[in-house]
């Protein structure tokens, strides 16, 4: 409500008033006619809650922060999809697109939820299953399943960039093979289904790569801040423990999902020194710290990062203290995105819970993620080395051009 | 108009006064001092204070006007002008001791503190002695450059004091058009003679110390400004007036500077190959001179002796540092006022501070003045015009010498302490200091801390061509300090492990810029880069209401021959021969000025200030001048 | 081989010793000497390149270890590395091409192989990739692509169609190829000069006030060149203590006919307001954008960025490194002696520990490089032309492949 310019109040009200107004219409209306059934296409592939990102909750998830009221949406999520399917499955046998694309969101749900895997690995598997149950004779009708799947996906949850970067990422190199013209369809559909399975492979060899390369930059004695959980940067920590590095973490507390408190229970099983700093104590603790460590959700075409909220914080607090931003994040999860400052991208809102009950008149910040431009970071370790930020977008040109 | 008029006692005077219209210059110099032509002050005892001096601020008592009472310091021992580093010097030394603490307090030698190893008891005794001086002063005034105007002036006003008595009662109109009739005056020859500013680093009381150098203004001699009028309504006008310090002497205009070598004591050649951008400063050839003068050090008579060793130590570079400096020459003048005799029919106020402006252009010409210098003759002076024209000859000296005294005490030797003290409640255990080149107030510093039992270590940056750090490197070591020693361009290796920088200064001006050894902007810079807080110790003597932008409109060039020769160093010997090649020079730059965004904190003898509060101190300490 | 080892070791001791001075000498006697290494070399008929590639990093890594800071060493070790493997494969595409022209017929044969063997194109396709360092679009590429570089030198072989002599002629040709590659190399190094010095002109204009510290050879060319083109202009030359080099610069640039100011290194600030660019060689360029340069430049540069002064620097190609700098001040600096700053015999008491407890109270630094971050860089002048801090891993791309990165034997793997 409160944006630039007081004439959005003003009108913000009127808008008000007319839905209230638009609101009461249908209600009477609804009592003296009942609305048509929705046609079966519209049922189909639609978040059931398009207001609560189901990336951030599904991470929320994996940090073992289960709030009541993700355990309702899961509920809702899983019985909603079920009945879906049946429905779908009553009316067209044509409609397998349809079908197709939610046992796709059905699959990639069930991947996802496994805390160890990356969010791209289960899009790529859930394509992969499309993959093994087409029906298609040529490369062509492969692709547009594919796509169609993919996009069903995308949709879904517009908000996780991992998953949109995977999808777009498999259309390229399915596009690619295709190209290859050499090929006859069985091989290369064979050959595609394996990669897409390996997929977990290289993601994982990713991790590791990645946890090699940042070695040389830990070095002894040095003091580490880390925000959010993100397995790659635990990855490169536990393997600096194992060469007997010696080094001491800082951990924020990573309100509201508590990541701090998970990652330092990590940390401390592996017998590092750690310190858990509530999140506005990294301005004040900045000057021990010797480098940032933060793992990405998504990388973007200006070499920025997206990432859960207060890294942005965390890097014009470094940044003004000259201590370097380092960013660990796998290379397939650069996406195509250009946001030009923090409300320019798709909001992924996730609900907070503050321990109290909150008035309603109150409104919260629910976004879950903000955008780090990329002035603010020194270097990026992906799999594909170590990288600068201004590298980002040459490889993305590649890729796409 | 202005507030509370003195009745002026004799218009005629002023009117006759304006005729030279040097005395007009300056109108904003707010202590006229030098020449009080007070000649008829002394008899005049009906208003306590002569016509010509700057009368006190209204509401204060003319009779406090004598300077504050000096218990028994006037015997100070001539003895030991030597200084010592003992630590029995900060023990002994309070900030509440007075004065009989003086003559052993800052009577010790230090080599390292003040860098004063020279005795001037030898030098005291033929001259002290001898009667016959008087008459040889009279000459030597007479052979002063401009000594004859003064003289000439002095008899001058003689006439018109006689006759002010008469002229008791003027009509306020009648005095406020002559005031008009000066001002207008004084501002055409202000107009003319603004090029030719003193050597004197920016003070305003350039006036006083013009007449020696520069002819154009033949009658300016340390002239009494306008202001010298009966009575204390002058001040308030010349205070607002005084805002815009003169320029000095701009050596790029060449009938000045010709002018300017007539007369000079110390004849300097000029070198060859000047930097076109510094073509404002002086650049002379070193070396040649200190034989020659050293020979002639009883002959000069202009010159008193101590004064003219302390010029000669300046020239070779024996004594350096700003209060090393200051100290050297303010106890020269003390030796030379005690040996001194008003001539006949002189006012002792006056002749004295003519006689001071010869010894002040001398020193100036073996090396240029600093701030502190400039501060503390401009203090001297206004003490001297401030004294009650009743006194005698020997209590007249002994005032000043005890002023002298008081001046040195407190604000250079308490103001240590105090500084010391401070700064060191910013030393923690575990700290890695950083300081560049030597100063003597971050020695103490140091020293201070490390007898406090601070653990800590240092790290000295040092730069060519002076090396002054090896001095300090040897001290500190000797006092059992952990040491680390690297040059400047190594700075940004060492800045990584430093956790404070302590820089020293000559002066810090008005807009918070430090004005210091060449060298330390950047490390400044370097420091403000890592994130390490910078702080400045400096006496607040050393501030200046000047402002100043960069390094290169005030500065001064050292000799380049240095550049060229590296000690020790035999195969670094590309430019032996660089003085026949025309299109090479070389530029020694000594000092340069520190933005005032590097500084995190100043340590004053007025507490800890931000860079910004620098001309609130300005304008406090200045006022302090007046009482 | 004996001859060679001996070779070796001559070199690395005359490296040890640091007998050989600047980069640009090194770079040229280290890739003259490789060139030698390279034609002795015995080249197995199978995997010739590997072979060539693996005796290249038998002796790059000694000879980087003789001495590690001076990186042009190990700049022009992998940038040979790259040109053999670059030569091979352009051998493997030409002998490729002529397959495909005249066995056309193969390609039943090859769908019965066993392996999944892949066209022609797809192999030149794959290989070339290989010589990129790895990117997004081969991320999902099949692994062993491994596999396929061994394939396409004993490509030859397994085919079986080749006649001997073909064979015997393509790896006489191989080495031929990598031997001209590396002259031409040698030949860059040289005239690395000449050819920045080409661009002088279009960075300095007339009046203008040039700083510099120290001495480098390629900044005296390139200023010597605007010279000639009549520009005129001042260098203020800082003299770049303890070595003093600037003195040696400034009298060279005099011998020129510039005029030329020397001023101590204390007073870069105070003289930096006044200038209108800062012109700079280095010692080496790294992968991020960084600079290492000698001692007092990162000064000079952070007082160039607060005046907004453009601070631009000229170096060869072969100062290129494709490493990234972790901690530079300690890990590729050098500590020169003391006795440069202070007079041992004149504080001999000082160094003299004699506080009881034995520790040193006197210590002394004197390193010789310094690190400059990318953000305070202008712009670099190599002899491919003017270039962001921000691109230089691209040029790093083009050199360098990813594989020689780590220049150590397999079994030590995990840096």
């Amino acid at each position: 409500m409160w944006y630039r310019s007081p004439s959005f109040i003003l009108d913000n009200q009127e808008q008000e008033k007319f839905l209230l107004r638009q609101q009461l219409d249908q209600q009477n209306d609804d009592v003296l006619n009942p609305p048509p059934p929705p046609s079966m296409s519209e049922i189909s592939i639609q978040n059931p809650n398009p207001n609560i990102s189901a990336y951030y909750q599904t991470r929320a998830a994996h940090h073992a922060v289960v709030t009541s009221d993700w355990l309702a949406q899961a509920q809702a999520a899983v019985s909603g999809g079920v009945t879906g399917e049946d429905t779908v499955e009553k009316v067209e046998e044509d409609d397998r697109v349809v079908e197709k694309g939610e046992s796709v969101i059905e699959e990639f749900n069930s991947w996802r939820k496994q805390p160890d895997l990356a969010e791209a690995v289960a899009a790529i598997r859930a394509l992969a299953s499309v993959i093994r149950s087409s029906k298609a004779t040529t490369m062509m009708e492969l692709e547009i399943e594919l796509k169609k799947a993919s996009d069903s996906l995308k949709s879904w949850d517009a908000t996780s960039i991992s998953l949109t970067a995977a999808c777009d990422l498999f259309m390229r190199y399915v596009t690619r093979t295709s190209a290859l013209e050499y090929e006859d369809f069985n091989s290369a559909r064979s050959r595609l289904m394996e990669r897409a399975e390996k997929f977990g492979e290289i993601s994982y060899k990713a991790r590791r790569i990645i946890s090699m390369l940042s070695q040389d930059f830990i070095f002894d004695g040095c003091t580490i801040l880390v925000h959010g959980f993100s397995r790659v940067v635990l990855e490169v920590l536990k393997t600096a423990a194992q060469n007997k590095k010696s080094f001491r973490v800082f951990c924020t507390e990573g309100r509201p999902d508590r990541t701090g408190l998970r990652f330092s229970n990590e940390m401390a099983k592996l017998d590092v020194p750690v310190k858990l700093l509530i999140d506005s104590a990294v301005a004040y603790s900045m000057d021990e710290v010797d480098m940032v460590f933060v793992g990405a959700d998504g990388v973007v075409e200006s070499g920025g990062i997206i990432n859960m909220m207060g890294t942005y914080q965390i890097a014009l607090v470094a940044h003004s203290l000259n201590k370097p931003v380092y960013v660990a994040a796998e290379s397939y999860k650069f996406a195509r995105l250009y946001p030009l400052d923090q409300k320019d991208m798709a909001p992924a809102l996730r609900p907070i819970d503050f321990g109290v009950p909150v008035p309603s008149k109150v409104e919260i910040e629910k976004s879950a993620r903000d955008y780090t431009p990329p002035q603010y970071l020194t270097l990026l370790f992906t799999d594909l080395g170590v990288l600068t930020p201004s590298v980002v977008s040459d490889e993305l040109i590649q890729l796409y051009l | 108009m202005e507030p509370r008029r003195v009745p002026q006692n004799n218009p005629k005077i002023r009117q006759v006064g304006f005729t030279f219209n040097s005395q007009t210059q300056n109108p904003h110099s707010q202590p006229p001092l030098s020449t009080t032509i007070s000649g008829g002050a002394v008899e005049n005892n009906t208003s306590t204070l002569s016509p010509v001096m700057i009368p006190p601020p209204p509401f204060l008592d003319t009779s406090t006007s004598l300077p504050v009472p000096v218990p028994a310091a006037a015997a100070i021992p001539a003895a030991r002008r030597v200084y010592d580093d003992s630590h029995s010097y900060l023990a002994a030394s309070s900030p509440e001791s007075t004065q009989p603490d003086l003559s052993e307090d800052w009577l010790r030698s230090s080599s390292g503190k003040y860098s004063l190893a020279f005795d001037m008891s030898g030098v005291n005794s033929p001259v002290a002695d001898e009667q016959s001086t008087e008459g040889a002063e009279i000459t030597v005034a007479n052979h002063e450059k401009g000594a004859n105007v003064s003289e000439v002036q002095v008899s001058h006003e003689d006439k018109k004091l006689s006759s002010k008595p008469s002229k008791d009662k003027l009509s306020k109109a009648e005095r406020r058009a002559l005031q008009e009739a000066q001002r207008a005056a004084k501002s055409n020859k202000k107009a003319a003679a603004s090029g030719v500013a003193a050597h004197v680093t920016g003070k305003p009381t350039e006036a006083s110390k013009q007449p020696p150098q520069k002819k154009n203004v033949p009658l300016r001699t340390s002239s009494v400004p306008v202001s010298e009028t009966k009575g204390g309504n002058q001040p308030s006008e010349k205070d607002k007036k005084k805002d815009i310090p003169h320029p000095r002497m701009q050596y790029d205009d060449k009938s000045r500077v010709e002018k300017a070598k007539k007369r000079s004591v110390v004849k300097q050649t000029e070198v060859r190959n000047r930097v076109e951008l510094f073509r404002h400063l002086p650049q002379y050839e070193y070396g040649n001179q200190i034989h020659d003068l050293e020979s002639k050090i009883f002959n000069h008579d202009s010159v008193h002796p101590a004064v003219y060793k302390v010029g000669l130590q300046y020239l070779s570079g024996d004594i350096s540092g700003s209060n090393a400096r200051c100290i050297a020459m303010l106890c020269a003048f003390k030796e030379a006022i005690e040996d001194y005799h008003t001539p006949a029919d002189k006012i002792i106020t006056r002749d004295l501070t003519a006689r001071l402006n010869s010894y002040v252009s001398f020193l100036s010409e073996c090396r240029p003045l600093s701030i502190s210098m400039g501060n503390a003759i401009r203090y001297l002076k206004t003490r001297i015009t401030k004294l009650p024209s009743s006194l005698s000859e020997s209590e007249t000296k002994t005032a000043i010498s005890s002023d002298i005294n008081r001046f040195i005490h407190e604000k250079i030797v308490v103001a240590d302490n105090v500084i010391v003290q401070q700064a060191a409640t910013k030393v923690r255990d575990g700290d890695v200091l950083l300081t560049y080149g030597c100063s003597s107030v971050v020695e103490m510093v140091l020293v201070y801390a490390h007898e406090h039992g601070k653990k800590f270590r240092v790290v000295i940056v040092d730069s060519r061509p002076k090396f002054e750090g090896q001095g300090l490197l040897r001290r500190l070591v000797a006092k059992g300090l952990s040491c680390t020693y690297t040059h400047i361009n190594a700075v940004s290796y060492v800045m990584h492990e430093v956790t404070r920088v302590f820089l020293g200064a000559a002066s810090i001006f008005s807009n918070g810029i430090v004005y210091s050894r060449i060298g330390t902007a950047c490390v400044a810079m370097v420091a403000h880069s890592f994130r390490v807080p910078v702080l400045v110790c400096c006496e607040a003597y050393k501030f200046h209401e000047r402002v100043l932008l960069d390094s290169i409109c005030a500065n001064e060039l050292g000799d380049p021959d240095v550049i060229a020769k590296v000690p020790g160093r035999k195969d670094v010997n590309y430019l032996s021969n660089w003085m026949n090649k025309e299109n090479l020079q070389l530029l020694h730059l000594l000092y340069d000025a520190t933005p005032s965004d590097y500084i995190s904190l100043i340590v004053t003898d007025y507490g800890m200030i931000p860079p910004t509060s620098v001309p609130v101190i300005v304008r406090e300490y200045g006022k302090e001048h007046l009482f | 081989m004996p001859d060679v080892q001996a070779l070796v070791n001559d070199f690395v001791n005359k490296l040890r010793k640091r007998k050989i001075e600047g980069s640009q000498a090194t770079a040229r006697h280290t890739a003259e000497f490789l060139r030698s290494v390279i034609s002795q070399q015995r080249i197995p008929y199978t995997n010739q390149a590997g072979a060539l590639i693996d005796s290249v990093k038998a002796v790059g890594e000694q000879l980087i270890a003789a001495n590690p800071v001076e990186l042009a060493v190990g700049n022009v070790v992998r940038r040979v590395l790259h040109i053999i493997r670059e030569e091979d494969l352009s051998l493997t595409t030409a002998a490729i091409g002529d397959l495909n022209i005249s066995d056309g017929s193969d390609d039943d044969e090859n769908d019965r192989d066993d392996r999944p063997v892949l066209s022609a194109a797809a192999l030149a396709a794959a290989a070339r990739k290989t010589l990129r360092p790895p990117s997004l679009h081969t991320l999902l590429e099949d692994v062993p692509n491994a596999t396929i570089v061994p394939l396409s030198s004993s490509g030859g072989d397994s085919e079986g169609k080749c006649k001997s002599a073909d064979k015997s002629s393509r790896i006489r040709k191989l080495k031929h190829d990598v031997i001209e590659a590396v002259n031409e190399l040698i030949q860059d190094i040289d005239t690395c000069h000449e050819q920045i010095a080409e661009q002088a002109v279009e960075h300095i204009h007339q009046n203008e006030v040039i700083l510099t510290l120290g001495r480098s050879r390629t900044v005296m060319e390139f200023l010597c060149a605007a010279k000639e083109k009549k520009r005129s202009f001042r260098v203020f030359v800082a003299e770049g203590a303890p070595r003093y080099q600037g003195h040696v610069l400034a009298k060279e640039l005099v011998a020129r006919g510039l005029q030329t100011t020397v001023i101590t290194d204390s007073a870069v600030f105070a003289m930096i307001s006044r200038v209108n660019m800062v012109i700079v060689g280095a010692h080496a360029i790294m992968a991020n954008g960084g600079l290492i340069a000698p001692v007092g430049l990162n000064m000079v540069a952070l007082a160039a960025q607060r005046h907004a002064v453009p601070f631009v620097v000229v170096a060869g190609s072969h100062k290129l490194c494709p490493l990234y700098p972790h901690n530079p001040e300690v890990l590729l600096n050098e500590l020169k002696s003391p006795s440069d700053l202070l007079d041992f015999g004149e504080f001999s008491d000082c160094l003299d520990f004699g506080s009881g407890n034995g520790e040193p109270q006197l210590h002394v630094v004197n390193p010789t490089f310094d690190y400059v971050p990318p953000n305070l860089v202008s712009l670099f002048i190599t002899d491919t032309g003017g270039h962001n801090p921000s691109y230089m891993y691209r040029l790093i791309a083009d050199y360098y492949s990813a594989d020689d990165l780590v220049l150590q034997r397999k079994s030590a793997a995990g840096n």
